[in-house]
């Protein structure tokens, strides 16, 4: 009895992150945005994504402009989750809120505040679907600078430092905070500020004490390669780029609905900047290698083309669209019939993608490619931003 | 007798105590939810997951999305058009009143070298004259 009650008593306490690693996936969220809303559609990427994810997966598709949207017919694994009228949403719902699981009871936790479109609305109507309790932290965060391995939350040194100026606190008192908010020890990746916004595009927990971190030395070289090797493929992916930014060839230039100009970047000719910009954050990433190595990780690179991330930011001081963020490590994995399994962005430059798949290969895993990502890979993100995994098996 | 009261309320207490423990324990995580009944908010989402794939009875294997309004691109390519012919009859309107300044800067000017001139004849002209 005196065991049931302290068991029952403690629940709330068990109550943990939910992992980036892990079982079979079995619910998650996107968000599908319209032509005539936004001038960043992802149609066709979002059917590669529920196509491209076991047919068990279920996939809630937050909307804010259903009547621009056909599907192909009634598929049982799809659920349209309306937003409330005139919500401006964003492709990324990995960042709004994360998920916390305590046994059979699952919250979404939302940060203090969120500034992006009508992007801190996602969590509200996915709480009110599921009937999920909403969570509100006096934490500031995005999920796109959180990820959570097996026994450890992985956080960006810059959500820890901002919560330490707001809140007047201690680094030390920051980390705690989120130590007990999600329920895992927590690890700061990165010693200084980051040039890269989210750590989901370089760090990927694994099972096992390892990690996987981006390497943008490795990317460069692959990148060099393939001008040298097949200049006309090279030219031929920035060209395409460039096409798919707006969907149509001729369109260079849109206003978005505050009547501000969006022009398509220029990707053509910008490999070898790119190159020059990954080769300078290197050192970056190799710090973060070395100290995680140094927390007791085995750590695994992964090849990644990164292109300025200085330069490139509007007046709110989010990405604008640039030449493509080429990373293999904003993935989905899972354990699926004992096989580990990774949901692999794929943008169309053959040499990285196939490097790419190689790495993940070697790692023991299987790899499930999944094409169309540049276009979302130009605002900064890819399959994980995307994909917001609500539960797992 | 008294002691066998005491005792038997002490009893009382702790059962009443233990039920409300095991009350508050099993409803752990809906106290301020305000669930349907019978629904733990937070509770068995797999369970909801299901019950959304039962209401949709048929499945096809590949899953198509069709954007309707990719055709509004044109829409908001000819609205950036008309703002081209708006800005370009702003600029032509601009450059008419440019010239009239001009002008008007021109014959200031010219204004402004008679009246030097004038004022430069009067200072040479001899005093008393």
């Amino acid at each position: 009895m005196a065991a049931f009650l302290t068991q029952s008593l403690c629940r709330r306490d068990d109550a943990k992150l939910l992992s980036d690693v892990g079982s079979e996936i079995r619910l998650v969220a996107c968000s599908v945005t319209s032509a005539r809303t936004s001038s960043l559609r992802n149609v066709e990427l979002v059917s590669n994504i529920v196509n491209g994810l076991p047919p068990d997966v279920h996939v809630l598709l937050l909307v804010s402009d259903r009547s621009a949207f056909a599907k192909s017919a009634k598929n049982r694994r799809v659920t349209f989750v309306e937003m409330p009228p005139k919500s401006d949403i964003s492709i990324w719902p990995q960042d709004p809120f994360v998920v916390v699981q305590g046994g059979a009871v699952t919250k979404l936790v939302t940060p203090c505040s969120f500034n992006r479109e009508d992007d801190e609305r996602m969590p509200r109507q996915l709480a009110g679907l599921l009937q999920l309790e909403l969570v509100h932290s006096e934490l500031h965060f995005e999920g796109g600078n959180i990820v959570c391995g097996e026994d450890a939350v992985f956080i960006g040194f810059d959500t820890i430092h901002h919560n330490a100026l707001l809140l007047e606190l201690s680094a030390g008192e920051v980390t705690q905070r989120f130590a007990k908010l999600f329920g895992r020890r927590v690890v700061v990746v990165g010693e200084s500020r980051q040039s890269v916004r989210h750590i989901d595009l370089i760090v990927t927990p694994l099972s096992h004490q390892r990690i996987a971190v981006a390497d943008s030395r490795a990317g460069a070289g692959l990148a060099a390669e393939a001008i040298r090797q097949e200049p006309a493929l090279v030219r031929e992916f920035e060209r395409q780029c460039e096409k798919d930014f707006f969907g149509q060839d001729g369109v260079v230039e849109l206003l978005d609905r505050d009547g501000n100009t969006i022009s398509r970047p220029t990707v053509v000719g910008q490999t070898d900047a790119t190159i020059a910009s990954s080769l300078r954050l290197a050192p970056e990433l190799e710090t973060i290698a070395r100290q995680l190595s140094q927390a007791g990780y085995k750590v695994v690179r992964v090849p990644a083309l990164i292109p300025n991330q200085e330069q490139h930011l509007d007046e709110q001081g989010d990405m604008l669209p640039q030449y493509p963020f080429l990373s293999y490590s904003n993935v989905l994995t899972e354990l699926r019939q004992n096989q580990s399994t990774v949901y692999l962005p794929q943008y169309g430059f053959g040499m990285l993608d196939n490097a790419a798949q190689r790495v993940w290969q070697e790692m023991g895993f299987l790899v499930k490619p999944l094409a169309g990502f540049s276009t979302s890979a130009m605002y900064g993100g890819a399959m994980r931003c995307c994909t917001k995994v609500l539960l797992r098996d | 007798m008294k002691t066998k009261q005491i005792f038997f309320n002490a009893a009382t207490i702790c059962m009443v105590s233990l039920a409300v423990l095991m009350t508050q324990a099993m409803f752990d995580g809906s106290a301020n939810a305000g669930p349907r009944a019978g629904e733990s908010k937070g509770g068995n989402l797999k369970q909801r997951v299901v019950d959304l794939e039962d209401r949709q009875d048929e499945n096809d294997n590949e899953f198509f999305l069709i954007d309707r309004s990719f055709g509004d691109l044109d829409s908001r390519v000819n609205a950036n058009d008309g703002r081209l012919v708006v800005h370009s009859a702003e600029i032509r309107a601009l450059e008419a009143r440019v010239k009239v300044a001009e002008k008007r800067i021109s014959v200031q000017r010219a204004d402004h070298r008679d009246i030097v001139s004038k004022v430069a004849k009067m200072r040479a002209r001899p005093c008393g004259s």
